[in-house]
């Protein structure tokens, strides 16, 4: 329990940190929303100063970012300059879409991954094993927008699945059954590049995971001792693969988070990246920080659920949280 | 319980003090910020003193608190309390950087010569090792290197031969020659003599005793098994749980025994023995 | 020794490591052992000598790239010959394997309980309430007072005698005839080794297990052991009764190994400190050598030795030496 509590602990502190940093990045990055405004001529610098003090950006750094703390205290996130719209629902609706993505996508990789690693590592050498190597080196070295692109087109020519957004213009109509398919299959395609690209990493590492306890002298002892193969595979073998990866996972979840971006504009999905891209690029300065803060509570978020996992699963881990009190 | 410090005054001899230590502690704590720190003292109290050219010898069980007295001496860990006299200066306390004139004076030796060094690297690679630190120049190396394998009963042909290549015997020789490149005085021998067969154990242990010899060397040598230990040592020291219950000439320890300790140690030794001595009927 | 009471008969058995060089290593190089029921039998040898592959062999544990030759006779049946399943079926319960490294040996996210559970359920059809009253029972039979605390624990909880009991425990779970030991105390502190060798004699005592126990240790087999065989690259140079062994060793080799270990003891005086060790190095198993293995090494040495290998000769009845003193 104890080590739970300071795996909290250590989260908060690590958000507080990353807002104070990113405050102070994005202070630092040139230009601010009203740059283009004062380029224009006909809004003369009073009207251009009232706006940002209304905004309360005529403040110190230092005050704003303990006004901006304060608030957030309060599920206050500011407000966005250019949606002209309080910031905290405007990113929660767009972070439900992004979270969706990535589960869907997190589920499928370790679905497909867990199994054709143990597969791989298993029979070692075999036709499943080098099939393994083989794709996903080449999923690796292909940058991820390529393959982003590559499937779209290919989903396009063959109109498999429909593109771009969440749902079909018309699904207000539709049954709750067929808004679920509707969502389903607008879905699948983010779903399968972002999954298709986190498996060829996974899947290795799972595979190399395996392998190392396979050989392992306690996994040849017990062996020696008559238990069978499927057995040691999943009872003895796995566990004790699992924390590694189980680590991964976290970072998985994070990375997945963080990393939908390009697959997120690439098709259409209305998710919580580009969002934090045109914000940044119109300097909507708390949209930008609001944004960026829900990523990384995601990615912390993501490590800490890793974390439990990982005392659940590893005695050794228990009776060092214990040992410390 | 009273500590005991077995020193070379009791042998009758008059050569200078090369090591002395006085009062070592060393507790592992456990815990953080908001935790409350638990200490688990892994040495409570150790006084020893060693004359050069001798052999000190601390034995014990497992978790006796024998190696992490080898590792505070020679400064791997740092001890909490107490004083490590080297020749005269207290390195107990010293920073990394007023260490490194002493670091050549005492060398470490491991148990598991498999693990102590990098399975890829030549022979040579890992007695030059300490000498690369130093800078000497690449000739030098390894002419000192060839020198030394000799000196260690090596063929100086397998110098370039990968450290998997070796068997555990000769790895313990290698580890023997890295530990004589710097010209040392003191050679901690944690265990080194542990886990070798029989046969390999003998010439290993011949090898300590000619290399003594011929380099004056003083060595504190670490072990459970106190039969082996009786022979090569001058001194022993019987550690139990963080401290040293009994102290002094090795053939004092072993014709009276003491502490209940050091007797459970002297009775398995023992056991061991009588049961070859009534089959072999070797009188001893 | 050939009789129905043969447990188990090692026929000529030689394992090659086909490794990448072009020199294929012989680990074992024409080994011949009968074991009788009910007998403690060691193999004495340094490390190297092919014990460990022997003990391999015999459950066919051994890596991929190891080929065995020869015939290993379990209750008639050749260990060499058995399908997988059928293999799998054997290993714990007729054969049973206590290794050498009992902190290696345990998976670490396993309790002391499930570890020798493990065992039981891979052989025997025990309801799990059946299952953890035998575990109850056999960790008491190898020594726990309190088998409750030491169920739940974790192997980082135990000590490395404790480690290495549980280990013994699942070796004898399912009652194998055979148990094959290696090394089980090299990695235990010395006090620790008398508990052993106790409890695996009170296991042949009660049960009537065959033992094969692996040593480098000449003194470890003493008071416990039947009959030793001693091995030397790759193979047997002297079997015998153990006193005799031990007491009146004839190949040169044995001789020189009790050198040392009667000299290794307690009250041996200082003045003459260094121990009679052997010269040399034994052989590298990958090199190939015509004549004795032993003869770089030999003290006593002929002419012979290095030209042939020498049979087994029988200077005296059921005393087998491979060695030229004894015969052209």
């Amino acid at each position: 329990m104890s080590y739970i509590l300071r795996r909290v602990f250590r989260a908060i502190l690590l958000s507080l940190a990353v807002s104070a940093l990113c405050f102070l990045f994005t202070e630092m990055a040139p230009g601010s929303f009203f740059d283009e405004m004062r380029l224009n001529p006909q809004i003369s610098p009073e009207t251009i100063l009232a706006l940002r003090s209304s905004y309360g950006l005529d403040q110190p750094l230092a005050v704003r970012y303990a006004r901006w703390v304060k608030a957030a205290l309060h599920a206050d996130l500011g407000y966005s300059i250019a949606y002209n719209m309080p910031v905290r629902p405007l990113l929660w609706s767009r972070a439900k879409n992004t979270l969706l993505l990535t589960i869907s996508a997190l589920a499928l990789t370790w679905l497909i991954s867990v199994p054709l690693g143990v597969w791989a590592a298993n029979r070692r050498g075999g036709l499943v094993d080098k099939a393994v190597a083989l794709g996903s080196s080449f999923v690796i070295s292909v940058p991820e927008l390529v393959i982003a692109v590559a499937l779209l087109a290919l989903v396009v020519r063959w109109r498999i699945l429909p593109v771009g957004g969440m749902m079909s213009a018309d699904s207000d109509a539709f049954s709750t059954l067929a808004k679920v398919q509707d969502l389903a299959r607008h879905l699948a395609l983010p779903v399968l590049i972002l999954a298709l690209c986190e498996m060829a990493i996974i899947v290795r590492h799972v595979r190399a995971s395996v392998l190392e306890v396979l050989g392992a002298t306690y996994v040849q002892a017990a062996r020696g001792l008559g238990v069978s193969q499927g057995r040691l595979l999943f009872r003895h073998v796995l566990p004790v693969a699992a924390n590694p990866a189980i680590s991964l996972l976290g970072f998985s979840l994070a990375g997945l988070l963080s990393g939908s971006l390009i697959v997120e504009v690439v098709c259409g999905w209305p998710g919580l990246g580009p969002l934090i891209l045109e914000a940044t690029l119109s300097r909507d300065l708390y949209l930008v920080i609001g944004g960026i803060m829900f990523s990384a509570l995601f990615m912390i978020g993501g490590n800490l659920v890793a974390d439990i996992m990982l005392m659940a699963v590893d005695p050794r881990i228990r009776k060092e949280g214990a040992d410390a009190r | 319980m009273p500590t005991h410090s077995p020193t070379y005054s009791s042998m009758g001899g008059s050569s200078e003090s090369l090591l002395r230590v006085t009062g070592l502690c060393k507790r592992y704590t456990r815990g953080s910020l908001w935790r409350k720190r638990v200490a688990v003292a892994a040495v409570i109290s150790a006084d020893l003193e060693i004359s050069r050219g001798q052999t000190l010898a601390l034995v014990g069980e497992s978790g006796s608190g024998k190696s992490t007295v080898a590792r505070c001496v020679a400064r791997i860990e740092r001890p909490d309390a107490g004083q490590i006299l080297m020749q005269g200066t207290d390195i107990a306390q010293l920073a990394v950087a007023a260490l490194l004139p002493f670091r050549c004076r005492m060398q470490m030796v491991f148990q598991d010569a498999v693990t102590s060094m990098n399975p890829r690297f030549s022979a040579l690679e890992v007695i030059e090792e300490p000498m690369r630190i130093r800078r000497e120049t690449t000739d030098d190396r390894r002419d000192r290197a060839r020198a030394l394998m000799i000196e260690v009963g090596l063929s100086p042909d397998w110098m370039h031969r990968s450290i998997s290549n070796f068997s555990g015997g000769q790895r313990q020789r290698i580890a023997l020659a890295r530990a004589l490149t710097m010209r040392p005085q003191l050679l901690v021998l944690d265990e080194a003599l542990t886990g070798l067969d029989v046969s390999t154990q003998a010439q290993i242990a011949n090898l300590l005793i000619d290399l003594q010899a011929a380099h004056q060397l003083t060595y504190l040598l670490i072990s459970h098994d106190l039969a082996l230990v009786a022979r090569l040592a001058d001194l022993i020291g019987v550690m139990a749980e963080g401290r040293i219950v009994e102290a002094g000439p090795a053939q004092q320890i072993v014709s009276d025994p003491k502490h209940p300790a050091t007797k459970k140690l002297l009775a398995s030794a023992e056991a061991a023995a009588a049961k070859l001595t009534r089959i072999t009927g070797a009188s001893l | 020794m050939v009789g129905p009471r043969d447990l188990l008969r090692i026929r000529d058995l030689a394992v090659t490591y086909s490794a990448d060089e072009a020199v294929p290593i012989r680990a074992v190089d024409g080994v011949s052992l009968e074991i009788c029921a009910e007998e403690i039998v060691g193999i004495l040898g340094e490390s190297g000598c092919g014990k460990s592959t022997l003990a391999g062999a015999l459950l066919q544990l051994l890596a991929p790239r190891a080929k065995c030759e020869g015939e290993i006779l379990f209750r008639g049946r050749d260990l060499l010959n058995l399908s997988a399943a059928e293999l799998r079926s054997l290993r714990g319960r007729d054969i049973a394997l206590i290794p050498q490294d009992p902190a290696l040996s345990l998976n670490p996210l396993m309790t002391a309980g499930s570890l020798i559970g493990e065992v039981l359920r891979a052989h025997l059809r025990l309801g799990a309430g059946q299952r953890r009253e035998r575990v109850m029972e056999l960790l008491r039979e190898v020594g726990f007072d309190r088998p409750e605390q030491i169920y739940s624990a974790y192997p980082h909880q135990l000590s490395g005698g404790q480690r290495q009991r549980i280990a013994i425990a699942q070796a004898v779970a399912c009652r194998p005839a055979l148990l094959v030991a290696d090394e089980p105390t090299s990695k235990l502190d010395a006090t620790l080794q008398s508990d052993v060798v106790e409890l695996l004699s009170e296991i042949r005592q009660q049960h009537g297990t065959t033992i094969l126990i692996i040593s480098h240790d000449p003194a470890f087999f003493a008071g416990f052991a039947d009959r030793i065989a001693v091995m030397y690259a790759g193979r047997i140079v002297e079997v015998g009764k153990s006193v005799e062994i031990l007491g009146r060793p004839l190949h040169p080799y044995t001789q020189a190994l009790m050198r040392i270990a009667t000299s290794s003891v307690v009250s041996g005086a200082r003045a003459d400190v260094r121990l009679p060790a052997i010269a040399g190095e034994s052989p590298n198993p990958g090199s190939i050598l015509e004549g004795c293995r032993f003869e770089p090494r030999c003290a006593e040495r002929m002419q012979v030795c290095s030209q042939r290998y020498p049979q087994a000769f029988l200077p005296e009845p059921t005393r087998p030496v491979n060695c030229f003193k004894y015969g052209e």
